[in-house]
């Protein structure tokens, strides 16, 4: 078993197969050696970890991933998203972006790649004004350059 | 026009270094977020108010996880698109409905992202994300556009692909080879059909492309010999050279693409070797002895080498392609004159050099004879594709029994226009059944052939071809226009395609005036007419794909489910009589569409009449598809049909958006029908 502490001081105790889900930790155990001491995660908040830890616990026998992958190459071979996947990500903005920002943090490329792949088919087939919305985002265009940036994209926008 | 005679300046701008620091303490505990700290460096107008819900994408994540998500968007695009091809879901309909699927909808998706403020604008155009830049699906791309995404993926771009846009030479190659960029980063540079570009850019852009791997530079009138040149000096890692049709190239500079490369001989042996592959030169002027002396000597690992429509091509420079001595530090094969193709009573020993020689094609090359096939016989061990067509009587039995004999690997054969050729070629491609082959032998020619092309040659006698489909196990594509073949061949092709399992076979079968109609509606259940697929780009072909909505723009039954042109299970039959089942079934297709629509209006349905208000509904045809009724399958009507429906193919080659020109051009009166057709459609679009 593992010790995990987050920033905000909550300890997490998990099976080591768990853990090793994630590049960093299991980097960190053969680095160290077991110990009974804490590994100290102070990048990443009880909430979050709790939820990233649920995902390692439901994939914690997946295959690892192959390694050679350029990164480059975007037409890689990948998974769809599987079920219950989709369920475990759907949770609120906030969350969501501090899932990708820990498993990007601890390493977990399957993890990384579920929360960017949600974003993306929440971007995807928008209009600028719904993803202006859906994220906040402030409009800062001159009307001019809005109307010159329109018109340069205007053969991206029709069928 | 241009739409700005400078990029915008704010397109270099990146984002506020986010620091992980900032953020990383973030916890749903933490009051929330507003966008006013921080944010100053984001907009212009600092004024926001306090109420602005924060923008978490921006706030929690880094820049490099805001470009991996906008990475992701490709990826989710491409992998929807398998999926759906996967599970059936991708029909002709759906296909004429959504012009961008795949990466290229991801691509374009992020280009549009661009739009939603100037922070999205620098993440959409930044050069991680664009190490590939593909314009070619965007046929519409605007210069500003290109120009503002290749100011700032320059360094980063290693594929770069504009096949058919040579409009955008000018800003790409003024883009990639910046003065401010050393050396590109390009390892492929595809200019497939930029016919009218400079030859100055191009030639920058080589100088400064050490890295270039895959060039094709197929039809460009800014290739010369000089181009070559530069090749071979600047791009030591060339693997793939397509420079077919390039008028201002000739032979001389193949040359020199070799003898550059490979440094001057020492010895007798070049100390460092072209990488070169692959070379595609069809129509090259000047393809002489000298050119494939250079090719045999200084490429060494050329696999693919394509010299088709080579007018002084000679069968001498096919010899000196392989020409070698005892003496030659290449890899070497020792030959008796029976061997070598000469006469048996010389006691001399022929040398020729081993290619490693995968691809060669031959075609259209008027002075080559099958003296060139007695040439590479033994010297081609590994050949898989041979293209040997239109080279009409010049090509004899013997060359080629002779050639085949030493080819065990051979998938594809070209022969199409070999008039003479007899039995004897089949002979020698059909493999002995297993119980009567030598221990010891590996593959025998002819195991391996999965295309055989013998059209036009007359002297092939049902029989051989008979014998050959039942003994090439993996024959997959069998062309046998103008021949004497008959019904039977038809049969046992089908037939063995559907035992083997096949994936797209096909037999094309026109002109012969053995197979008759019978034998074509008897393979109808197992047959396709057309290899059909599914794309924006085919819907003028009008493919079937036998699903509920195969017909465009109209939902109900298919009638012409029968013939499910996207089903890769069954075998393809090109003859006259399948080509006359492929009219027959567009003239159905445009008589269903009429009499939908004219139902749809009865009914009143609102959606549907819209779609046949698109679909130009005629009032006209109304009262006459009344009257004629759903089942009438009038004999006059269908030759009437028929005429219609060739005349819409004409000029159906529009979209979903022109399907009202189309409709009403389809039903011009009798008297006008043989008039003028575009004078018709000019018409028809006023």
């Amino acid at each position: 078993m593992i010790n995990l502490t987050t920033s905000d001081n909550e300890t997490f105790t998990v099976d080591k197969k768990v853990a090793e889900k994630s590049v960093l930790i299991k980097n960190m155990l053969e680095d160290v050696g077991e110990s009974d001491q804490a590994i100290p995660l102070p990048n990443v908040t009880a909430s979050v970890l709790k939820k990233v830890l649920e995902w390692c616990e439901h994939h914690k026998d997946d295959p690892a991933p192959p390694e050679n992958e350029d990164k480059d190459d975007t037409r890689k071979r990948t998974t769809d998203i599987s079920e219950w996947d989709q369920k475990f990500i759907a949770v609120d903005q906030e969350m969501l972006f501090e899932i990708i920002l820990a498993a990007n943090y601890l390493d977990i490329k399957a993890l990384l790649d579920v929360g960017c792949k949600t974003v993306a088919n929440m971007i995807k087939g928008k209009t600028p004004e719904e993803i202006r919305k859906l994220f906040n985002i402030v409009n800062d265009f001159t009307p001019e350059e809005e109307a010159q940036i329109k018109k340069e994209n205007e053969w991206a926008e029709d069928r | 026009m241009r739409a700005f005679s400078s990029p915008l300046p704010y397109v270099i701008t990146s984002s506020p270094p986010v620091t992980p620091t900032l953020t990383l303490g973030l916890s749903p505990s933490d009051p929330p977020l507003t966008t006013s700290d921080g944010s100053d460096y984001l907009t212009t107008q600092a004024t926001i108010e306090p109420e602005v819900p924060p923008n978490l994408f921006e706030k929690v994540l880094p820049r490099e996880l805001q470009l991996e998500c906008l990475r992701s968007i490709v990826v989710v695009c491409a992998e929807e698109h398998e999926r759906e091809v996967r599970e059936g879901l991708w029909t002709v309909y759906r296909a004429s409905q959504e012009r961008w699927v795949g990466s290229a909808m991801g691509y374009r998706e992020i280009i549009k992202l661009s739009r939603v403020s100037r922070t999205w604008r620098s993440l959409a155009f930044d050069g991680q994300l664009w190490s590939t830049i593909d314009l070619s699906p965007y046929s519409q791309i605007t210069r500003s556009a290109v120009q503002h995404l290749v100011a700032s993926a320059s360094p980063f771009v290693k594929h770069a692909s504009i096949v058919n846009l040579p409009r955008l030479f000018p800003i790409v190659a003024k883009g990639l080879a910046a003065p401010y960029i050393p050396q590109t980063q390009l390892r492929s540079l595809n200019l497939r059909g930029c016919r009218h570009i400079s030859t100055g850019p191009l030639h920058l852009l080589i100088a400064t492309s050490p890295m270039l791997q895959n060039v094709n530079f197929c039809a460009s009138l800014a290739v010369t010999n000089y181009t070559m040149n530069l090749l071979a000096t600047h791009c030591p890692q060339l693997q793939v050279v397509d420079v077919t049709r390039c008028p201002y190239l000739s032979g001389s500079g193949i040359v020199a693409l070799g003898s550059i490369a490979s440094g001057p001989l020492v010895d007798g042996k070049a100390r460092k070797h072209s990488k070169i592959r692959e070379l595609r030169m069809a129509g090259l002027r000047y393809a002489n002895v000298d050119v494939l002396t250079s090719i045999g000597q200084h490429i060494p690992e050329l696999e693919v080498l394509d010299l088709s429509g080579s007018r002084l091509l000679t069968d001498a420079a096919i010899e000196a392609l392989i020409l070698c001595t005892k003496d030659s530090a290449c890899d070497k094969i020792a030959l008796t004159s029976r061997e070598a193709g000469r006469d048996p009573a010389e006691m001399t020993t022929h040398y020729r050099r081993l290619t490693k020689l995968r691809h060669l094609n031959l075609s259209s090359c008027p002075e080559i004879t099958d003296r060139a096939c007695f040439n590479l016989a033994h010297a081609v061990p590994k050949l898989e594709l041979l293209e040997l067509a239109d080279l009409g009587g010049a090509m004899k039995d013997d060359g080629l029994v002779h050639l085949l004999g030493t080819v065990p690997y051979i998938r594809k054969v070209d022969l199409d226009d070999a008039m003479d050729i007899t039995d004897r070629v089949l002979d020698a491609l059909t493999p002995p059944p297993p119980e009567h082959r030598l221990p010891g032998t590996k593959v025998t020619p002819g195991e391996m052939l999965e295309q055989l092309i013998l059209s036009y040659a007359t002297n092939i006698t049902n029989d051989g071809v008979l014998r050959l489909l039942r003994a090439c196990t993996k024959l997959r594509v069998l062309e046998l226009d103008n021949t004497r073949v008959s019904d039977s061949v038809l049969r046992e092709f089908v037939r063995t395609a559907r035992k083997r399992k096949m994936v797209g076979a096909e037999i094309v079968a026109i002109d012969c005036r053995s197979v008759g109609k019978a034998v074509v509606s008897e393979l109808a259940a197992h047959t396709r007419p057309r290899r059909g697929w599914k794309a924006w780009e085919a819907q003028a072909m009008g493919y079937d794909d036998g699903s509920p909505h195969a017909d465009v723009h109209l939902p109900g039954p298919s009638l012409t489910a029968a013939q499910d042109e996207c089903d890769e299970s069954k075998t393809i039959l090109k003859s006259f009589w399948s080509w006359q089942a492929v009219d027959t079934a567009t003239a159905l297709r445009e008589r269903r569409k009429r009499l939908v629509g004219s139902r749809r209006l009865t009914e009143g349905d609102l959606n549907r009449s819209r779609i046949a208000a698109r679909g130009g509904l005629d009032p006209d045809l109304v009262r006459e598809d009344q009257l004629e009724g759903d089942g009438e399958e009038g004999t006059a009507a269908q030759v009437s049909e028929r005429r219609r429906s060739r005349w819409v193919i004409r000029w159906s080659g529009g979209r979903g958006g022109m399907g009202g020109s189309m409709y009403v051009g389809a039903e011009p009166p009798a008297a006008v029908a043989g008039a003028n057709n575009g004078d018709d459609r000019g018409c028809v679009i006023m």
